[in-house]
């Protein structure tokens, strides 16, 4: 078949752009990194968009953007994860989970969390779980869509996400005390 | 009930889980403190990741640079050639086939907007990429478009008066980001392309044809409008009023 034309690869990928950046950006060190991700990924895509099968076109360049994201995460030493994450590892009693005390005030204290600390615990996240995150609660991808970029099954995404929040809650509460003494 | 919610609670917040599962949720949740306490937390951390959160917004600069590396990578420029050629005389050949008119109006040349949008409509309804988000509930389609352009866009449900929102998605015209909403009326899909310049002047009503297809457009108070669609002239201006001054 023809391939198809840079005008009309422009016109299937660029309103992805920005979703392609936000996901970048969750597996890349820096902006610049995101970008050069993001460039690298719609080339790539553009290489292979003749074979493209339909479906979704969003998850199928982000799931091409997080391959070359990690790509660049492996030459700067990360290895991919995390089949059995340990959890007990890394929380104290949570309100997740049973064992607490159903009337601690973690909501209002998460209510009350201000945007640049929720901006740095996301970032202080490993990678396997800010990009559900980010998928999830930023680009408001469905389960399914995510099962797809991240080329999972469905029951990790959903157990990512429960552990990636899990996580942020931990990470919020932990600093929420030393914010309040300063 | 003994079993807490664990994974399957994030699932149910995230309404990912199906109708039976989500009312055992529903009824373990009347009876677990201990569990509802964690869904007010997934909440309200959801809301916070919610306000928190900020899209990436790609530059101006960052934009023409993927554009630059996506022309540069242009595979087998020899072979788009010939198919070129091939596409051209393609309907001197087989003038009969839907193909072959199909195939050149896909392509406008530059500038020529309405052929653009006419180009836009007939791609919306040959991929199976009609909608990016599926619904005619406006207060789902208009957040869904928050975050991914930079303005908002005014979505009215007007299936009373005959048109029914089917969803919308993100699409690319004049080499700019446009919200894309899709109507339907009887069996026609109407396209209507909408973005913000709040420098443009208000301009009236205008119709083209192409293709049998046309277009309408408008330009109000810093909104511009494509109305696209095989549908009648004359029920597209009622869609334009319409959407001109949608009911409160």
């Amino acid at each position: 078949m023809v391939h198809p034309s840079a005008e009309e690869f422009e016109r299937f990928a660029l309103p992805h752009a920005a979703a392609a950046l936000s996901l970048a950006r969750a597996l890349a060190k820096s902006d610049a990194d995101a970008e050069d991700v993001v460039q690298e990924a719609f080339m790539r895509a553009f290489q292979y968009f003749a074979g493209y099968a339909g479906g979704s076109p969003r998850a199928w360049l982000l799931s091409i953007v997080r391959n070359v994201g990690y790509a660049l995460l492996r030459r700067h030493g990360h290895t991919e994860p995390v089949a059995d994450f340990d959890e007990e590892r890394d929380h104290s009693p949570s309100p997740w989970s049973s064992g607490a005390s159903p009337d601690t005030p973690e909501a209002a204290l998460l209510r009350a969390a201000d945007v640049q600390a929720v901006q740095e615990a996301v970032g202080t996240l490993p990678p396997e779980f800010r990009e559900v995150i980010i998928l999830r609660e930023l680009e408001q991808c469905s389960y399914k869509e995510i099962a797809d970029i991240a080329n999972i099954p469905i029951g990790t995404v959903m157990s990512r996400l429960s552990r990636g929040r899990r996580l942020l809650h931990t990470r919020l509460s932990e600093r929420a005390p030393v914010r309040a003494a300063r | 009930m003994s079993e807490h919610l664990g994974d399957s609670l994030h699932a149910y917040v995230d309404n990912e889980l199906g109708p039976e599962r989500s009312l055992e949720v529903r009824s373990h949740l009347a009876s677990c403190a201990q569990c509802r306490h964690a869904y007010e937390n997934v909440r309200a951390l959801r809301e916070l990741l919610h306000r928190s959160l900020r899209p990436a917004e790609p530059s101006d600069a960052f934009l023409r640079r993927l554009r630059q590396s996506v022309r540069r990578a242009e595979p087998n420029r020899f072979r788009r050639r010939t198919g070129r050629i091939a596409w051209a005389v393609g309907p001197l050949l087989a003038a009969g086939l839907a193909v072959a008119v199909m195939v050149p109006a896909l392509r406008a040349p530059r500038g020529d907007l309405a052929g653009e949008a006419v180009a836009t409509h007939l791609r919306s309804l040959q991929a199976s990429h009609l909608t990016d988000v599926a619904s005619s509930d406006r207060h789902t389609v208009k957040p869904w478009f928050q975050g991914k352009l930079p303005f908002s866009i005014p979505v009215a449900d007007l299936r009373g008066q005959g048109f029914a929102l089917e969803g919308g998605r993100l699409d690319y015209l004049g080499g700019r980001p446009v919200a894309a909403l899709v109507y339907r009326a009887r069996q026609h899909v109407i396209n209507v392309l909408v973005w913000a310049d709040p420098e443009a002047a208000d301009s009236a009503l205008r119709a083209d044809t192409r293709n049998g297809v046309h277009a309408l457009h408008w330009t109000s108070g810093g909104m511009t409008f494509w109305v696209v669609s095989e549908l009648s002239e004359d029920e597209l201006r009622r869609l334009a009023a319409l959407l001109h001054e949608p009911p409160a």
